[in-house]
């Protein structure tokens, strides 16, 4: 068994035969052959070898006589190697001891010396695998013959395993025959990850060099919540993964009947839940799922395409899809949140210092600094706004100069608007992240001047704590349940309540289930999360009380490490999902009913 | 060309020598290098540092990886041990295979 790790795009569990594509397009139907097939399937293999070594001398012949000798010399390299003595026995070992097929022998063998090149460090020696790569394919189309398998023939669903995928073939492909993806390329913002999205199937991609290590057939498990794909595993592992994927199939039937359901408590608090979404395809899974809106709508993805800025078309088209589809419902619209490392040269122009710093100039600030960029896109979020319930916001705002600068360059988009007479919704709603310190300590001045708060945990946390979220070593520092995360939380719901001002949980905390209790304690009833845990928030959202929640939430935030905090939500979730009743020294630590349930629709108009 | 040579009684050649062509060790040279210790009846094999390869298979010497400059071991046991060690060893560091 291997373990390979990479960047989770899609979630969910598969275990299947692999397909590896784009080193070869041949799929290996059977991995095994029958005992008493052993001796036909070695003549099997002696045939299509010699027929192999024939094809590539008449190659070389032709080659020699039209190019000249060196040329023809590269079919004799192929030649030998197919011919190469040690390479077949090591093939014939395969399929009399361990009864292979001709086909998997052949393709494990190869893809063993592959493996060994690529693994010496010398770029010159793993080039060479091209080489072995050549006679694999040669060997399985000769062996496969007319019976050859491509993707498009598939007839029992499979694990596609690629270096990358291009959009088109991933569209080619058919969504019924393919259980995941994993690719060895791509980032969390690749055409793989975003079909993977759309479509919904697991997926892992930037997992790095691992194609040599898998031969087609050979069984994978893709899990795409861990970002993990499992090679050959054992059968205990395999057993597990199984069963999990059958509790994930069942569960997700139950849940869909969810869809319609409106997010309530069991006393009847309205809850709302909203969607989180990156690209405009996304939209769907939000629908899908009775999303009360999105809550956040990231639009970080139109400066990433290209090399060029996005034109004020490209985000207005990207926008209306978005809007259109949510037909009425709310939908947030973040305006660039970008350090000054992924954007283009044309907006960097003279910007020195550290460029990927999270502390540097990024987001709001370099959107400050290029006026002409964020206007372009300020315009088309407006000229959005005339078909639906769209509202702005602004990321990463520290300072009130900051936020009212904002809003004067929002300012004067409108009238640049009203000018040419193009229509737009005037009071659309304007709200920040609040996601640095500085806002959240000041949510009070803050709140005079917006209509919505959203609190982008992830940051906040990071900020916090000073801590780098991307850095593994301090996994144990960053933590959403860190006592500190919390005070901040609660200072911002008072202060926002003082002034009648609605706020949304998103990032990662509000999409973790365990958290919710604690979140709704604190006086939050909105959160925008990943679409596909929509349906189980509102189905855990069902079965807490108020009360019950404003207990969990006093009681986590007297506990003084962010381990005890996570444990003790964790065990807390466990509890109402089990049905087990609260213990009663709860009531004393419930605090005063907050009179104001329903921030979010009164933020609608 | 060789900085070593020993001849025992039994048929046993060595040589040590460093890969002349710039590529290294590639599919050409290994070609050659195949084809001519396949006439000979004695066992060749070459080796690199720790690592071992029959110099009748192709697909072991490739995985030798063996750079330009850098040295390989040429041992023969058997039936034409000098003339097999001789001949494959001008072929590794030859500097053009041609």
């Amino acid at each position: 068994m291997l373990l390979k790790r990479g960047i989770a795009v899609s979630p969910g569990v598969a275990v299947g035969p692999a397909v590896v594509l784009g080193v070869e397009t041949f799929r290996i139907p059977s991995q095994y052959v029958r005992v008493d097939a052993v001796e036909s399937e070695l003549d099997r293999l002696d045939r299509a070898l010699e027929r192999i070594s024939t094809e590539i001398g008449e190659n070389e012949q032709i080659a020699a006589d039209r190019l000249g000798a060196q040329y023809g010399a590269i079919f004799a390299a192929h030649g030998q190697l197919a011919r190469d003595a040690s390479f077949q026995d090591e093939v014939r070992a395969y399929i009399r001891k361990k009864n292979y097929s001709p086909e998997f022998a052949a393709s494990r063998v190869i893809r063993k010396y592959t493996k060994a090149l690529q693994e010496m460090g010398n770029p010159q020696m793993a080039e060479r695998a091209a080489d072995l790569f050549d006679l694999e394919k040669r060997v399985l189309r000769e062996l496969l013959g007319q019976g050859r398998d491509e993707l498009k023939n598939l007839t029992d669903p499979v694990v596609l395993l690629a270096k990358n995928l291009t959009p088109s073939e991933t569209a080619s492909l058919d969504r019924s025959k393919i259980l995941a993806f994993v690719t060895e390329g791509g980032g969390r913002t690749s055409h793989t990850a975003i079909l993977a999205g759309a479509l919904e199937l697991p997926a892992v991609v930037g997992v790095g060099r691992f194609l040599s290590d898998v031969a087609g057939g050979e069984t994978v498990i893709v899990d795409g919540q861990r970002g993990e794909l499992l090679i050959d595993p054992d059968e205990e592992t395999l057993a597990d993964y199984r069963r999990r994927a059958e509790a994930r199939r069942t569960e997700s039937i139950r849940l869909q009947t969810y869809r319609d359901v409106q997010p309530r408590t069991r006393d009847g608090e309205r809850i709302f839940i909203m969607g989180n979404i990156e690209f405009p395809e996304e939209v769907g899974h939000c629908t899908d799922r009775g999303s009360d809106g999105v809550g956040l709508y990231r639009t970080e993805f139109l400066y990433l395409q290209g090399d060029a800025e996005p034109t004020e078309e490209e985000h207005y088209d990207a926008y209306c899809k978005v809007v259109t589809a949510m037909a009425g419902r709310p939908v947030v619209i973040r305006t660039m949140d970008l350090g000054a490392d992924k954007v283009s040269d044309s907006m960097r122009r003279g910007i020195a210092g550290h460029l990927d710093s999270a502390l540097g100039l990024r987001s709001i600030r370099l959107s400050l600094q290029n006026l002409p960029s964020f206007k372009t896109q300020l315009r088309a979020v407006l000229r959005a706004s005339a078909f639906g319930d769209v509202r702005v916001m602004f990321p990463l705002v520290s300072t009130l100069l900051e936020l009212r600068q904002a809003k004067m360059v929002l300012a004067d988009v409108m009238e640049d608007l009203d000018e040419e007479g193009i229509e737009f919704r005037r009071d659309i709603p304007i709200g920040m992240m609040v996601e640095v310190p500085s806002a959240a300590l000041r949510a009070d001045d803050f709140a005079r001047e917006v209509d919505f708060f959203s609190i982008g945990t992830n940051d906040l946390i990071q900020y916090t704590l000073a801590a780098d979220r991307a850095d593994p070593d301090l996994a144990n520092l960053y933590s959403a349940g860190d006592p500190s995360v919390l005070r901040l939380i609660r200072w911002v719901v008072e202060a926002a309540a003082r002034h009648d001002v609605p706020v949304t949980i998103c990032g990662q905390m509000s999409s973790d289930p365990k958290f919710l209790p604690l979140l709704l304690g604190l006086g939050i009833r909105q959160i925008s999360v990943t679409p596909h845990v929509i349906p189980e928030l509102k189905d855990l959202a069902g079965r807490l009380e108020v009360a019950g929640c404003e207990g969990v939430a006093a009681h986590a935030e007297g506990l003084e490490l962010a381990r005890d905090v996570e444990n003790y939500l964790r065990d807390e979730v466990e509890r109402t999902r089990s049905g087990r009743p609260e213990p009663d020294d709860r009531a004393a630590l419930v605090r005063p009913k907050s009179k104001r349930s329903d921030h979010w629709a009164g933020a609608a108009r | 060309m060789s900085d070593e040579r020993n001849t025992a009684a039994s048929d046993v050649a060595t040589c040590t020598v460093q890969v002349g062509n710039p590529d290294g060790l590639h599919m050409r040279p290994i070609t050659l290098v195949t084809q001519a210790a396949s006439r000979y009846a004695c066992s060749v094999s070459i080796s690199k540092g720790e690592t071992d390869a029959d110099a009748k298979a192709m697909i072991q010497l490739l995985t030798l990886a063996a750079a330009c400059g850098e040295s390989v071991t040429v041992r023969a046991e058997g039936p034409g041990a000098n003339e097999a060690v001789e001949e494959i060893a001008a072929l590794i560091s030859a500097t053009s295979p041609d």
